[in-house]
């Protein structure tokens, strides 16, 4: 199997789709898709030649043969959605939708939130999710609404019978003054190869504030390559956390605007990995006006032969005086066959900002372990300590105390570090 | 402008204080060179041995013919050739310039061709008078300063001094083309070791036409005894400068290579390609320092030089090192990393950079340390400035490789910003695969503070001269690696690179 054959797959499933579209093939979600395929087929599948896939290597599972349909019978029906979605109460602030061809013919606030802040043509990878894009999900948030509870979106896809390409779609609308956390999450069930292709959009209107968290914490059989997209206006606020505990091939792409005065974002990820896992964070906070602020903290702990990437990229552009923007990576390496690839990158095009970055890459400290030790801590467990402590200076930063009690609890889980999660 | 009457020593920053005093004194000295626009724009009038414009085989031929080289030199630059055939020009930099025409370039000029000057007396009047306008008085330099200075007027090497003071002690400095004729088993051993010909398409270039360029042994356990320095210049028209330098540092020696440019003024853009391999054996150091002041085009950014140079070293053997210092003033573009690889155990690898770019200049420049051996250490501090419409980039590669147990890296760049229409961007990349290293990488991008030019205002000095004190202040962590001689010059440019960027 090569490129080719993929992108035949891919071109297949585009035809298939189209064919089922009834009285929508000439509907605006399909002219979507149609510049989403020509992009796609425009840019090609990245080889590690592209800067932004010097890393990591798509090409083993580009090669898999993908059906469309996966089994006899749908892990969820579209049955089981409807009870999901009504059993959200509607008048707590929060509409959930599928979001269908119908949705975005009939509604202009989603036919223009859709695509805008992921454009088809700034990843190959979000070409290949648009023009596959079907039955995703449009949550939105009503003004001034605070909620209280997270919405979790788990996105789970069925290997269970045949290697499966699925294109989840999800908008997030917040209005002005709303509060919301969203976790969003990725699984794969049976034992064939899952390639995961995921594109979450993200408007956080006026003075409103959106807590995003990304958790991906699955077996080898998920290939995730998920691209996130938030715009933020102004006085408005996002704060995303990334939390990747395993995969054999994940790819995290976080791009957010911040396209309005005072508008500020928040970036953590932890990376706790060992084995053959592979997790890719690129993220991207792009200054686009004045009195903007942005603060990125992300930390990784290798072990195994596992791999880590972080690509961190700060944009300021010309007219964006008084940006403040800062940026850490730290990184600890546990075994001789794990590696790590940090790009911490500053384009600077105005001159009255403060920005910096900085990333480390080093082991656990031999006197904090000699301490313990001398404490009565043996080696093992003064080792899972300091590690689960590095990372949790990270998971602190989550306001909801129930996500952060679950974050903490899978990573002290990963790190064997159970009895002294605090 | 006015030196201030008062002397304030007594603050916590005492030391600070007086430089910044000492140094506003100091300023009649800049108002006198700020007046030129670019003092070293002159063109010498020297008649010119030029081969016609265009690259081809017998250009290259030709080029060795003239340099009388033995066989297997004109095979290694042909082979090279064949290689830039088949390269595409890289695109990839953060710098963006018209197409180059490499066919429209002179790969050939020397100055008229006598018998070896025995004394200065026999040596071109015009050549003196130009050394004398860029202030390398020979005679001067000789006797007071210690330095031998090896000149590349153009092409061809003129003059070599205190080469048999050097010889005394074993030390081969001489032109590159001189190597290649008498000590060929040496240069064949070693070209194209560190940076080989199918590198880049700027080494392949350089490897197949490269004119001339220097040439350095240190034998085993020798302390060359002064500091190497090499003049180049840039002088005729549309003549691209192909310099080719080896530096060879056997065990357990040491040696200090200077090397500073100037070049005159032009309207047409004038590709440089150079190519420097230094190589470290057990224990030897190499300290490699740079002033580039080359014709950066005018304000709105016509000419002006395009500086596209490969330099690289190998710490060879354990305990070696090699440490690059650049002040980059000058060029239209700039885009160079002087790299180290640690190969031997124990080894270091060092690079100090400030990079100033303003009006249209642009440059991209950084480091690579690449470690091998064990135990080995690195360390990056670039200073970036810019002002005007520039851009100043940082690219810099930190690559721990699995065998390099207890590897050691720290990287700090800074950026200044100096206007809001220029730009700073710093792209490092860590690769690491070594558990046991510890590798930090910093960096920060902010502009002059208000209150910093406000406090220095306050005090009579005025803003120009207040940037300049704080590059400088700002760059001294650099500069203070430079040789005596050129700390000075640098300090000079730095605040004539960025004349005319503030009020």
């Amino acid at each position: 199997m090569s490129i080719d054959a993929f992108n035949d797959n891919v071109r297949d499933a585009f035809i298939a789709l189209t064919s089922q579209l009834n009285g929508h093939a000439a509907g605006p979600f399909q002219t979507k898709r149609r510049s989403g395929f020509d992009s796609f087929v425009a840019q090609g599948i990245p080889t590690t030649r592209h800067e932004e896939w010097k890393y990591s290597n798509v090409l083993p599972f580009i090669g898999l043969q993908f059906s469309e349909r996966t089994s006899e019978h749908d892990l969820i029906t579209r049955e089981d959605v409807s009870q999901v979605l009504d059993g959200l109460t509607k008048d707590s602030g929060v509409t959930v939708q599928v979001l269908t061809d119908e949705l975005v013919a009939r509604d202009e606030v989603v036919r223009n939130a859709l695509g805008q802040t992921a454009p088809v043509d700034v990843h190959p990878f979000v070409a290949l999710n648009t023009s596959l894009a079907n039955n995703g999900l449009v949550i939105r948030v009503a003004r001034g609404a605070q909620i209280q509870r997270p919405i979790h979106i788990a996105v789970v896809s069925d290997a269970r019978s045949a290697d499966v390409l699925a294109t989840p779609r999800i908008l997030v609308l917040a209005d002005e003054g709303s509060i919301i956390d969203v976790v969003e999450s990725h699984h794969a069930v049976g034992d064939k190869i899952s390639l995961d292709v995921g594109v979450t959009e993200i408007s956080v209107a006026e003075n409103a504030h959106v807590r995003y968290h990304k958790i991906i914490d699955d077996t080898v059989v998920l290939r995730h390559i998920g691209y996130t997209a938030a715009r933020v206006y102004r006085n408005g606020r996002f704060t995303s956390h990334s939390v990747s505990i395993g995969g054999a091939f994940v790819r995290n792409d976080l791009v957010v605007k911040l396209a309005d005065i005072a508008s500020e974002t928040y970036l953590y990820g932890v990376s706790v990995l060992n084995e053959k896992d592979h997790v890719d964070n690129h993220t991207v906070v792009d200054h686009a006006v004045p009195h903007c602020h942005s603060e990125e903290l992300y930390k990784g702990i290798y072990d195994g032969a596992s791999s880590g990437v972080f690509n961190g990229k700060i944009f300021v552009r010309p007219q964006a005086q008084k940006t403040t923007a800062y940026q850490s990576n730290h990184s600890i390496l546990l075994s001789d066959k794990a590696q790590i690839n940090a790009k911490p990158q500053l384009e600077i095009w105005a001159d009255d900002v403060k920005c910096s970055h900085g990333a480390t890459s080093g082991q656990l400290n031999d006197e904090a372990i000699f301490y313990l030790r001398s404490r009565g801590i043996d080696a093992d467990r003064a080792r899972a300590l300091l590690t689960y402590a590095f990372i949790a200076e990270v998971l602190e930063h989550i306001d909801h105390e129930g996500l952060r009690l679950y974050c903490e609890g899978r990573v002290a889980k990963k790190l064997d570090a159970e009895p002294f999660a605090l | 402008m006015q030196a201030p009457s008062l002397l304030i020593v007594d603050l916590e920053s005492g030391l600070k204080w007086s430089y910044i005093c000492a140094m506003a004194q100091d300023s009649a000295i800049l108002d006198e060179v700020v007046q030129n626009e670019y003092k070293y724009g002159f063109v010498t009038d020297i008649e010119q041995d030029l081969l016609p414009k265009g690259l081809s085989e017998d250009v290259i031929r030709f080029i060795s013919a003239k340099k009388e080289e033995p066989e297997w030199m004109l095979a290694w630059r042909l082979k090279a050739y064949a290689q830039w055939l088949k390269m595409k020009e890289p695109m990839w930099s953060n710098v963006t310039h018209p197409r180059i025409d490499f066919q429209d370039i002179i790969y050939w000029a020397s100055p008229r061709k006598k018998e070896g000057p025995a004394s200065l007396d026999e040596v071109d009047p015009e050549l003196l008078a130009t050394f004398a306008k860029l202030g390398i008085p020979i005679e001067e330099q000789k006797m007071l300063t210690g330095v031998a200075v090896d000149i590349v007027l153009d092409s061809v090497s003129v003059k070599t001094t205190f080469q048999d003071k050097l010889a005394e002690l074993g030390i081969i400095f001489c032109p590159i083309s001189e190597a290649i004729r008498e000590h060929p088993e040496l240069v064949k051993q070693y070209i194209g070791s560190v940076v080989p010909t199918n590198d880049n398409y700027y080494s392949a270039l350089n490897s197949a036409v490269f004119s001339d360029g220097s040439f350095v042994f240190i034998p085993k356990g020798v302390r060359c005894p002064i500091e190497l320095s090499t003049y180049f210049r840039i002088n005729a028209r549309n003549t691209g400068q192909f310099e080719r330098t080896l530096i060879i540092a056997e065990e357990g020696s040491y040696v200090s290579y200077l090397e500073g440019c100037t070049a005159p003024q032009r309207d047409e853009n004038q590709l440089h390609a150079a190519v420097v391999e230094l190589v470290a054996h057990t224990d030897a150091e190499i300290k490699y320092s740079t002033v580039q002041n080359w014709y950066p085009g005018d304000k709105d950014g016509k000419g002006g030089i395009y500086n596209f140079v490969t330099k690289r070293g190998v710490c060879e053997g354990p305990r070696s090192k090699i440490s690059w210092t650049q002040v980059e003033t000058g060029s239209a573009i700039t885009w160079k990393y002087p790299s180290v690889i640690l190969k031997g155990d124990h080894s270091i690898g060092e690079f100090y950079s400030v990079a100033v770019t303003n009006h249209m200049q642009q440059a991209d420049t950084g480091t690579k340390m690449i470690h091998i051996g064990k135990n080995t250490r690195s360390r990056i501090v670039s200073k970036g400035i810019s002002a005007g419409t520039s851009q100043n980039s940082y690219r810099g590669l930190v690559k721990v490789l699995k065998t390099s147990t207890g590897a050691r890296n720290y990287s700090q760049c800074d950026s200044l910003l100096i206007g809001d229409a220029c730009g700073a961007h710093t792209f490092p990349y860590l690769e690491v695969a070594n558990k046991t290293a510890t590798v930090e990488h910093e960096a920060t991008t902010s502009k002059i503070g208000e209150d910093i030019l406000f406090y220095c205002n306050q005090r009579g000095i005025d803003t120009e001269a207040a940037v300049a004190l704080i590059v400088n202040g700002y760059a001294r962590e650099v500069l203070n690696q430079l040789p005596m001689e050129f700390a000075v010059e640098a300090q000079k440019l730095l605040a004539i690179s960025l004349e005319g960027s503030v009020g």
